[in-house]
């Protein structure tokens, strides 16, 4: 019963992902295409948080860091390759094939150097440490005179890519939905594999997992790090998608917007934080049309849900376990 | 027979003068104790008497102020609790260690999983892999669990999860087991189980177990040692043990048995 529940809502949000650009274009309205784009892009980063959060109660508040970088990374790039300003000797590229991996390679690495410093801690600490990190990060965009400052960097065009014309909103769009696709699959694979059965230990039990052997950094290190490259990935997308990068991509409220939606959607559940992410952005563009203070009323919401919804919005349609 | 040719070897775990201290209060005092290959070793004493405590430096969890613990002849006195569990140290907890959303044989395929301290392999499943099934499977039947293998450990009954720590301690071919009050909370009947259980293990494993039980620990020990604040006051087999003076004042006659 539960199973073909299941699947009928991820078909049903499937084909609402698919069909975003057709009923845009027979309803008229431009403005859901933008709509479907953004819960596309935040649900890789959601998807993403949840690998550590809901799988290694990894409670990251600095997320948005990677977010930043991974934006600043194509932004930056953009920059010079547009004046003609070499950097470190490197005429620059347009192209996504290049750019794309070198920003998530630098997330790696940030994610790398975070992850270490940060690991020997937990819970509350952990949370704190990577809250600080972020905040380096933000402060860091903020100090790039050269890159905008506090207002940020506009991009000319979008990155290009061999026989795809990501300049046009819906092919932009399907790109972003298949990397979604093709990064939940991955995330599904990562958790339901032999480091994932070790990760999930280590959330439920650390004792038990040391008492079997297991050394926990690791594993949660490695998991940080593939964390935020996909939530750098997030990034890469926002930047071409907005064609603007400011420093409140890494802000604060940025983390906690994921944690929100993560939380929302249902942690460890991987398609939860998928349907979380529709929902906010959602009701992020209702709510803010009706009044510029629309966290009023998406606060007791999420509060609701903290409280009640035990497992999220996929909690409550599937049952307990998922995954 | 078996007894002859085990006594001639070198003891799996031995324990030389360790001591451990919080401030004032002595936990473990002076503690020197072996453990053969094939031995059910039992550890007895009051409560408070810091069994719990010898444990936990036998797994390294803390670290001792003196003394050496040599694990099959290797001195392992500093070495970090996760590779000593990789030597082949498998234990139990008093308070029960599961992970409470996997279900019972995923616990168990854990315990196969992580017996090189696992594996960073992210794309096969560990559930697909016919061999570690069918050992977890075993496993569960051995101590009773067959017919629960896909029940999530968190939704078995007390006495069960008992069950299926020993399930887990057995699946990575332990070298030595540590046992730490397996038959707390456990019902007569239930512990009844649990030592025909522990007696089909004797012999095959070198058992340490840490008990209250004393028709427990009389029934299945072969030695016993007696840990009275921090000190063992004497070890030997369950005849001398039940006839010492010594124990008997310490322990035995002075505290009824619980």
């Amino acid at each position: 019963m539960t199973s073909r529940l299941r699947l009928a809502v991820i078909a049903g949000g499937l084909l609402f992902l698919l069909a975003a650009p057709y009923l845009a274009q027979v309803t008229g309205s431009a403005g859901l295409l933008g709509l479907a784009n953004r819960i596309a892009i935040y649900a890789i980063a959601a998807v993403s948080l949840d690998l550590i959060l809901g799988y290694g109660a990894l409670v990251s508040f600095g997320h948005a860091m990677f977010f930043g970088l991974g934006g600043y990374a194509v932004g930056i790039v953009a920059f010079h390759t547009g004046a003609g300003e070499p950097m470190l000797g490197w005429q620059g590229s347009n192209a996504a094939l290049i750019v794309w991996p070198l920003a998530l390679v630098a997330c790696a690495l940030l994610a790398a150097i975070v992850g270490t410093l940060s690991l020997k801690t937990s819970g509350v600490q952990f949370i704190m440490i990577t809250l600080a990190f972020a905040q380096m990060v933000f402060f860091v965009l903020v100090s790039l005179q050269s890159y905008g400052g506090d207002d940020g960097l506009l991009l000319d065009r979008r990155n290009t890519l061999p026989f795809i014309d990501l300049s046009r909103p819906t092919t932009f769009y399907y790109v972003c939905v298949a990397l979604l696709i093709g990064w939940t699959a991955f995330c599904a694979r990562v958790v339901n594999s032999r480091f994932g059965l070790v990760l999930q230990a280590l959330r439920q039990s650390e004792r038990r997992a040391i008492n079997l052997g297991v050394d926990p950094f690791p594993f949660r290190l490695t998991a940080f790090i593939i964390s935020a490259i996909g939530t750098g990935l997030a990034g890469v997308l926002w930047a071409n998608y907005a064609r603007f990068v400011s420093p409140d991509m890494a802000a604060w409220s940025k983390s906690g917007e994921f944690i929100a939606i993560v939380v929302l959607g249902g942690l460890g559940t991987l398609l939860g934080p998928i349907a979380g992410a529709a929902v906010f952005i959602a009701l992020e563009q209702i709510l803010s049309i009706w009044t510029e203070h629309w966290m009023i009323v998406m606060g007791p919401i999420l509060t609701l849900v903290a409280l009640f919804g035990r497992r999220g919005i996929a909690g409550r349609l599937f049952g307990e376990r998922n995954g | 027979m078996a007894e002859l040719s085990s006594q001639q070897q070198a003891p799996i775990l031995a324990i030389d003068g360790l001591r451990k201290a919080f401030g004032a209060l002595v936990a473990t005092d002076d503690v020197t104790l072996d453990i053969r290959a094939g031995e059910l070793h039992a550890l007895i004493g009051p409560n408070g008497a810091g069994k719990s405590t010898l444990i936990t430096q036998i797994c390294g969890e803390l670290k001792p102020d003196a003394g050496r613990i040599l694990f099959d002849g290797r001195d392992v006195t500093r070495l970090r609790p996760h590779l000593r569990s990789r030597l082949g140290l498998g234990r139990t907890f008093q308070i029960t260690q599961l992970c409470p959303d996997f279900t019972a044989i995923e616990n168990v395929l854990l315990s196969i999983e992580t017996r090189g301290g696992g594996s960073f392999d992210m794309v096969s499943n560990p559930r697909g892999n016919a061999g570690a099934i069918a050992s977890a499977r075993e496993r569960l039947a051995e101590v009773g669990l067959g017919d629960l293998a896909d029940r999530r450990a968190e939704t078995l009954a007390h006495g069960q999860r008992r069950q299926l720590e020993i399930a887990v301690a057995l699946a990575r071919e332990p070298r030595l087991l540590l046992l730490d009050e397996p038959m707390a909370g456990l019902g007569p009947e239930e512990s009844a189980a649990m030592t025909r259980l522990l007696d089909g293990l004797k012999r095959r494993y070198a058992i340490l177990l840490v008990e209250h039980d004393m028709a427990a620990v009389f029934a299945l020990a072969d030695r016993v040692s007696v840990l009275v604040y921090g000190r063992v006051i004497f070890t030997g087999t369950v005849a001398e043990v039940r006839s010492d003076p010594q124990v008997r004042a310490a322990y035995l006659g002075g505290e009824p048995a619980c």
